[in-house]
Order: structure tokens, then C-alpha cells, then sequence
């Protein structure tokens, strides 16, 4: 007899409607799965015969045949088990057919019939409401990922015999209580805790509010590492389209635990520097997100970063243009949303003292910083929007309790310069004054007469480039933007200039 | 083989030290007579051992010696020895002088009022500012400043006197046809076409450190007086300091905070009696008052070392007198209140945009336009990001 019951797979970060059949028949006892299948779906023939076994069912002895449609899809991961299960039982003609209608079964089953959780259930779950699917059934531990797709009636099972019951009695099962979710990350990280360093913080606040990429270039306990911390404090809220896009990756990567909301805290990752290029790019034979894709809608922190591997930072390049990313390897072509703000933190030399106030303790040779330099490459620092160089903190810094401006305040300037941008880029396909095109500068960015000869000084006396005489205005148009000023003027032209990016001439002049 | 080629030959014959080499052509008159002397001759010359003699006959080989004077010409490099008359004039003087100088540029301007100045390679901000402004202006009442063409202050000093238009010396550790350092590309080609590029090396010898000591003996020897502008206090510099001394040069240093270990050598020769640098014009006034610019008359009228008549080979193109001095060089500004406040913050040490913001308490767009303003006036200029030092 043939049976067919409906099942999910995952692809990328996308999951797409598998339907899994099952046929029992007369012929040479023996249970055959087929459809492209990865080693862990295979392997699913074992569990779920003693799963089965376990659960009071003995499988009949016939030639058993199951199918996972469409088979020209590699199927990937251990959520068939659940659905292999039922589709045989119902094969066998343990289950009634009608109660299959409208359903998708979700889980890994343990040799004992438990459910177990699996990761990817948001986007599976909303593969089947695309695919108008009513209900559900996912393991009991996954019940407040799917509960995030509004309109889908979730059913929770922790053991293959829920399951049975459910269909063919109708026995609704228990649903988890509520968890409270984690509180809205208070790391205990806030610019109030930073003594000083105005020039720094207006900085992290310009890069924060047009999400310009941002690198810090200081001797070490200067504090780039701690300023990076708090970056997330002043981030702003996410939009629901936004939550879903990042709790998607997470919900991918099994990283989503037992929350019952979106995540909705923008996510900040700061990898170590032994990470491989497929670890930040994302990869493995079936690919999987990266580190920039879990930072999407959030922020990368990369410290020290010209002890990354030099292979391993270039990849972001692309990345960084592109807002996303695309890994072709053998089972097919991913592609991950990357787009995130980066922020990195160097020293300017192996021992990090030089051209600092401790300039005389830098024993480094000429030979030994351009080896230092030669590992971020100029196109990656070209790409950085803003760049500020971290004094050490002074002692009187230190023992200074006065009052600083805490994050929330900065928080509410940033929303306001973000909601500016906002309406501006109404009809654009991108969102903040980082993205903006050079061809849509003259119209979003137009410079008075006076400010015009300033740049065009700048571009002289500097030796900008072209991509750098772009990324000055963009800044300064987040610096106008943050005053609350229509149009950019000269001292937002100025103070853009002086976050301008690096350049490996600094380093030229003070060897010479 | 020609005159010239015999000079090639004892002035790159490096087994010898330079004394000897020396002492060897004052007994024979000329490199041609050394050439030619034979092996019993040469057992006459006082202090030659017989592996120092089959050494210098054992370089006796016509076709090669020939054939580097052709390369030596080709290249555009000019040899100057003791036996010619334009050998610099004090050179001459120091009794361990090299026998010969490959050089390229005017080498008539050795023999003016030459000035020396030497100093750490990784050298600080104000070193370099003030090496810049002494070698400006100093160039610019007609010194010719002499130095390594190194990193840090020897750069600056270099650079300093072309800005000025000046006349200066580079004196380099290999073949005059070898930029070493190579950033300083751009010096090395100015001072080889308005300047003067000299060395002890024959032309194909890569520079090596072990090089650079003996190159400091010739910067002293070439000079009236040597100026130290930043030294640590166990420093190279102070090696030229100590031929200076040997040659009896003039010391100057610049003095810098008691705190600053770059300025640790310099103040320890202050306190040994060096003379002090504050600023060009007291400089000048000790200069002249000590007659050091009288040097080079009395060198004309003392009685010629040597009994050989040293003959003149090659010609020399020179360069024109650049005479375009600049007339305004003081700093003749006026600026707003809160400008000179932002000004007088700066120092001749590198200051960050932040510390500057502390202590005016200004808020930083109207800092930011003060420092952008001043950049522009040439008062500051931005050392390292977001750093910035005094120009005046």
C-alpha cells in the first residue's frame, strides 16, 4: 500500500517542501530508502525501525520502499525521521489517511521514539505555510521557534506515541509553558562607562547611524576592544522584517536555543583571529552561514585584525559591496545575506607603540611594520568608512567619575538619524547614507558652492581617490544628519575628512 | 691603460686600510707609480707586510681594471683621489682620508661652508621638524648640509636644504649608483642633479651596515661643523661625533626635554661642552665669531701634503647657482582668538585631535574646523592620523 506524508528540507538558509512517500509490498523483506540522500537521512532507515520497534510497532515483513520527493534535491539533516515514521505506519495502515491532510511532520527520532529538536525550524516552518500547510509537528524542544510563524497551528510531540495518539485519536498534546525569553541584552557594556575619548565616541556614533564600516587604530589598553563592546548598546531596534531575516540564520545554524521570540537584538559577533575563510564566509560541503551572515543587520567586530590570516579578511571584500555572499560547492550554490558593519581594531605596528606618545618604547623596524601593514590590503582598508586613531587613556581619564553620556542617549540620536534616512530612502533599494550609490550622491548629497572648494581642496592636498572622496561625503552626510542639518555643511565636511580613511602613507612619512 | 684607470684602481683597492693606502701613495707620487712599482719597491714602503704586498700585486689585472673604469664612466659616476686637485679640501686635511671619492653632482661644493648634521634613523617628530628647519635655513644663508641620506634625520636634513634650494652633500655606505634607503628615492635623484652624491665605494658595491661607520668619518672629515639633532644616548651618531672630535670638527647639539630618551645622547654632549642649537641666527653668530669659515683659506695656504702635482681628469657639468632663495619666511600671521588658543596647543611633538579637545574644552565640530583651518595655513600639518604637530 502507498502513503505520502509532507516533510521539509533545508537549503542554504531557505527550506522547501519535501514529500516523503512510503510503499509497502510483497517482494524480498528489506526496507530501501531513496531520493538523493545525504548520509544522515540514510541513516534514518536504523532509527526509525527501532524507534518504531520500540514505540509497540513491528514492521511487516515485506519489501518497504521510501521515497523523498523531489528527487533531484540533495536532502540534507535528521528532521525525515519523523515523517519516514509516520509515513510508514500509515503505509502499513496504522494511521488514517485523512488525518495526513494539511500536516508537516518535523523531528529526529531517538532509538526509543522520543522527538528530538533539530535546527532550521523557522524557515521549514515557514516553507510549509507557503506551501498551505495548516499544522505542524515539530519536536517539543522547537515549539517556540515555530510559534513565531503567525497563522500556523503548531503541535508539539516529545515522543513518536504523542504522535500516533494525536492522529488517531485527536489527543492534543501538552504545549510547553511560556519561557521567559532572555532580557534584551544588557551585557553590562555602556558608553558611560567610557571615561573621555569624545573624538572616539562621536565616532562610534557617525559609524553606527549610517552604518559606515569603521576601523580603530591605537596602541594596546587603549580601549578599541571595550569601545567595540558597547557598539551594540547604542545600536537601534530592529523592524520585524528584520528579525525574521536574522532569526532565520540563527533558527539555520542551531543557534536559536529555547527563546520563544524573534531575535530581536541586533546580533554582534566578534570571531577570534584563528578563524578560516570558511568559517567567516561560510562553507563546509554543504554550506552553511558564516560568521559575516550571522552578523547580518548587526555588526562583525574583527580585533587585531592584521593577525587575521590575509586569505581569510579578503574574502570580505565582496561581501562588503554586495551585502551578500555566495558559496558554491558540491552540493549546489548558497546564498547568505551578509549585511552587516564591520568594525575592526588594529595596532599600528608589531608592538603596537608607534607614532603613539610612547612613540620612544616602538623598537619596530621599517621591515617588520610594512610586514605587519602588507597583511590588510589597501582595497580593504579603502572600504573602511571611518577610521580613528585610540589614544591610551590618560590617568586623569581614569580616576575621573564624572558623568558620562550614556549609551540610551546616544541610542535616541542614532534612531533619529536613522529615521531620517529612513524616509529619504523611501523609494531606494537601500536604507542608510553607507549604501548610497555613487551615482545617487549629487541628488541625496548636493554641496554648496563653499563646500564644494573645500573638497576640492581636500582632493588635492590629500590625494583622494575617488572611492575615498565618496566615502568622506557619505559620512558627512550621517554627520549632517545626526545635527539635524538639511544640507551638508562645511564643519560636517571637515570632521568627515578627519575620519577619513587610512592610508599606509602615515606610516611612509613617519619612517622617511 | 690611461691615468684615470690607474686612479680606478688604487681608489677601489679595498685591501688596504685607508691610512696605508695613503701612506703607500705619498711614497710612490702618484697611483701610476704605485702600478708600476715593482715587488722589491714596494718591499721598500715601510710597514707592508709581504701578504699586503702580494695583494696589491695580485690586483693588477689590466682587463678588469679597464673594464670597471668604462662601467665607471658609463654610469655617470665621477672619481675624484688625493692625487687630483679638486679631492675636497678638508677632506684632505683628515690624515685617514680616503685615497679615492666616487661622486656624482658638484663636488666643487664640498669645499664651501659646509655644515654636517647627523641623528637617530628612527628619529621623533621634533627631531625631524627641527632638523628641516635648521637645514632650511641654514641652506639658505649658502651652507652646504652634509649628512647620510638615512632614515629620520638624515632625510630630513637632506630635504630641509633642497626645500630650501641649498646645496647638499649625501654621503652614501655603497656605490654611488645604489638608493639606500629606497624611500628616499626622491632625495637621492634631487641631490644627484643639484647636489652631490659621494662615496668611498666603487660603483657596484651594494650598501651594507658594516659600511655606514666609515661613511660617518668622511660626513665629519667633509665638514666645519657636526650637528647632532637627536640622539639616543647609545647611538650611532655619536660615533661620528667621535671621528669629529678625532678630525677636530666643531660640535652642535640640539637640546630636547630631560625626559626624552631620543634627546638623551644630544644633552649628554651639551653637557660635555657641545655647542647648543636654539635657533640659525645665534648659530651663525657663533659661527663666525669662532672664524670656522676661515677654514678653508687657511687649508689653501697651508703647504700641499703630498709632493705630487695632482692633475685634473673627467669634466664636470654643473649645475646653475639656484638663486631663487625664498624671501618670507617668517611667520608673519594673525589669527582669531580661539585659533591662536587651538595653535599655541600644539607642540613640535605630535598631538592627537582628542588631547587638544581636552584641554580647549571646545566642542569638536568648531575644533575640527579651527585644526582644518590652521592645516590649511600651513601651521600644523597631521603627522600620523589624527595627529598633529607644529610646521612654525
Amino acid at each position: 500500500m502507498y502513503k505520502a506524508v509532507m516533510s521539509t528540507n533545508l537549503r542554504g538558509i531557505d527550506s522547501s517542501i519535501v514529500r516523503v512517500e512510503a510503499d509497502i509490498s510483497e517482494g524480498m523483506p528489506m526496507f530501501e530508502l531513496v531520493g538523493f540522500l545525504s548520509s544522515e537521512v540514510r541513516e534514518a532507515r536504523d532509527r526509525v525501525r527501532t524507534a518504531l520497534r520500540n514505540s509497540g510497532y513491528v514492521l511487516p515483513i515485506k519489501r518497504i520502499t521510501v521515497n523523498l520527493s523531489p528527487a533531484n534535491i540533495k536532502k540534507n539533516g535528521s528532521g525525515f525521521d519523523l515523517a519516514i515514521a509516520i509515513a510508514v505506519l500509515a503505509a502499513n495502515g496504522e494511521i488514517h489517511p485523512k488525518a495526513l491532510e494539511q500536516k508537516v511532520f518535523i523531528g529526529e527520532l531517538g532509538l526509543n521514539g522520543e522527538v528530538h529538536p533539530i535546527s532550521g525550524i523557522l524557515p521549514m516552518v515557514l516553507a510549509a505555510r507557503d506551501a498551505n500547510m495548516t499544522r505542524v509537528i515539530l519536536p517539543w524542544d522547537n515549539y517556540g521557534e515555530g510559534m513565531l510563524v503567525p497563522g500556523m497551528d503548531i503541535v508539539p510531540v516529545a515522543h513518536l506515541s504523542d504522535v500516533i495518539a494525536y492522529l488517531n485519536d485527536g489527543i492534543e498534546p501538552l504545549k510547553p509553558e511560556a519561557v521567559e525569553g532572555e532580557l534584551p541584552g544588557d551585557n553590562g557594556n555602556d558608553f558611560a562607562y567610557i571615561q573621555g575619548q569624545a573624538f572616539l565616541r562621536k565616532a562610534c556614533e557617525i559609524a553606527v547611524s549610517g552604518m559606515h564600516n569603521f576601523l580603530m587604530i591605537g596602541p594596546p589598553g587603549a580601549g578599541k576592544s571595550m569601545i567595540a563592546k558597547c557598539i551594540p548598546s547604542i545600536l537601534p531596534p530592529m523592524t520585524m522584517e528584520e528579525q525574521l531575516e536574522v532569526s532565520k540564520i540563527y533558527s539555520v545554524c542551531g543557534l536559536f536555543g529555547q527563546r520563544q521570540s524573534l531575535i530581536n537584538q541586533r546580533p554582534f559577533r566578534a570571531p577570534h583571529h584563528t578563524i578560516s575563510a570558511n568559517g567567516l564566509a561560510g562553507g563546509g560541503q554543504t554550506p552553511h552561514p558564516g560568521e559575516i551572515s550571522l552578523a547580518h543587520r548587526g555588526v562583525l567586530f574583527l580585533d587585531e585584525l592584521p593577525e587575521f590570516r590575509r586569505e581569510t579578511i579578503e574574502i570580505m571584500r565582496q561581501p562588503l559591496e554586495d551585502k551578500q555572499i555566495h558559496v558554491s560547492r558540491v552540493n549546489g550554490d548558497f546564498t547568505f545575506p551578509a549585511n552587516f558593519m564591520l568594525v575592526a581594531a588594529m595596532n599600528p605596528c608589531p608592538c603596537g607603540y608607534f607614532a603613539s606618545e610612547d612613540a620612544a618604547r616602538c623598537h619596530c623596524t621599517k621591515p617588520q611594520i610594512d610586514r605587519y601593514l602588507s597583511r590588510i590590503s589597501q582595497p580593504l582598508l579603502d572600504r573602511m568608512d571611518i577610521c580613528v586613531s585610540v589614544e591610551k587613556v590618560r590617568y586623569n581619564d581614569i580616576v575621573n567619575t564624572s558623568a558620562n553620556e550614556p549609551s540610551a542617549e546616544i541610542r535616541k540620536r542614532v534612531v533619529l538619524a536613522q529615521q531620517i534616512q529612513q524616509t529619504r530612502f523611501a523609494k531606494e533599494p537601500y536604507q542608510f547614507n553607507s549604501q548610497i550609490p555613487a551615482r545617487d550622491i549629487p541628488k541625496y548629497c548636493p554641496l554648496g558652492e563653499q563646500e564644494q572648494a573645500f573638497m576640492k581642496q581636500q582632493f588635492d592636498s590629500l590625494g583622494l581617490t575617488a572611492r575615498t572622496y565618496h566615502k568622506v561625503i557619505r559620512v558627512a552626510r550621517t554627520i549632517a544628519d545626526l545635527e539635524g542639518a538639511v544640507t551638508i555643511g562645511l564643519p560636517h565636511l571637515m570632521l568627515a575628512t578627519t575620519y577619513k580613511s587610512m592610508d599606509k602613507k602615515y606610516w611612509e612619512v613617519e619612517l622617511q | 691603460m690611461n691615468e684615470l684607470s690607474y686612479e680606478y684602481w688604487w681608489a677601489a683597492y679595498y685591501g688596504l686600510t685607508d691610512l696605508k693606502k695613503r701612506l703607500v701613495f705619498e711614497h710612490f707620487g702618484s697611483a701610476r707609480g704605485i702600478y708600476e712599482a715593482s715587488k722589491t719597491a714596494l718591499q721598500g714602503v715601510e710597514g707592508l707586510s709581504a701578504a699586503q704586498i702580494q695583494g696589491i700585486l695580485d690586483s693588477r689585472c689590466e682587463a678588469r681594471i679597464l673594464k670597471d673604469t668604462q662601467t665607471m664612466v658609463e654610469k655617470d659616476i665621477y672619481l675624484t683621489t688625493l692625487g687630483m686637485t679638486d679631492y675636497p679640501l678638508r677632506l684632505r686635511g683628515v690624515v685617514d682620508a680616503p685615497y679615492g671619492l666616487f661622486y656624482r653632482g658638484d663636488l666643487s661644493i664640498a669645499n664651501g661652508k659646509t655644515i654636517a648634521m647627523v641623528g637617530a634613523r628612527r628619529a621623533s617628530n621634533y627631531g625631524k621638524t627641527m632638523s628641516m628647519h635648521f637645514a632650511r635655513s641654514l641652506a639658505e644663508e649658502g651652507a652646504v648640509i652634509v649628512s647620510g641620506m638615512a632614515r629620520g634625520i638624515d632625510g630630513a636634513a637632506h630635504r630641509g636644504a633642497l626645500s630650501a634650494g641649498g646645496k647638499t652633500i649625501a654621503v652614501l655606505g655603497g656605490g654611488v649608483e645604489y638608493c639606500y634607503p629606497r624611500e628616499n628615492r626622491d632625495i637621492y635623484e634631487q641631490i644627484g642633479t643639484k647636489g652631490l652624491l659621494i662615496s668611498q665605494y666603487c660603483p657596484g658595491t651594494q650598501p651594507i651596515a658594516r659600511f655606514f661607520p666609515a661613511r660617518n668619518r668622511i660626513i665629519s672629515g667633509l665638514s666645519d661643523v657636526v650637528m647632532v639633532m637627536e640622539a639616543k644616548e647609545k647611538s650611532g651618531s655619536l660615533i661620528t661625533v667621535d671621528f669629529a672630535l678625532e678630525q677636530g670638527r666643531d660640535i652642535y647639539a640640539m637640546p630636547g626635554r630631560i625626559t626624552d630618551v631620543m634627546s638623551t645622547g644630544c644633552n649628554n654632549l651639551i653637557r660635555q661642552g657641545a655647542g647648543i642649537l636654539q635657533n640659525p641666527e645665534t648659530f651663525w653668530q657663533e659661527y663666525r665669531e669662532s672664524g670656522l669659515g676661515t677654514y678653508i683659506e687657511e687649508m689653501e695656504n697651508m703647504p700641499k701634503l703630498t709632493h705630487y702635482e695632482p692633475e685634473k681628469a673627467g669634466i664636470i657639468s654643473k649645475t646653475e647657482d639656484q638663486k631663487d632663495k625664498k624671501s618670507d619666511n617668517s611667520p608673519e600671521f594673525s589669527l582669531e582668538k580661539e585659533d591662536s588658543m587651538v595653535y599655541s596647543c600644539f607642540d613640535f611633538y605630535a598631538r592627537s585631535i582628542q588631547d587638544v579637545a581636552d584641554e580647549t574644552g571646545l566642542d569638536l565640530l568648531k575644533l575640527i574646523s579651527i585644526v582644518m583651518r590652521l592645516c590649511e595655513l600651513g601651521l600644523i600639518r597631521e603627522s600620523f592620523k589624527n595627529q598633529y604637530i607644529r610646521c612654525k
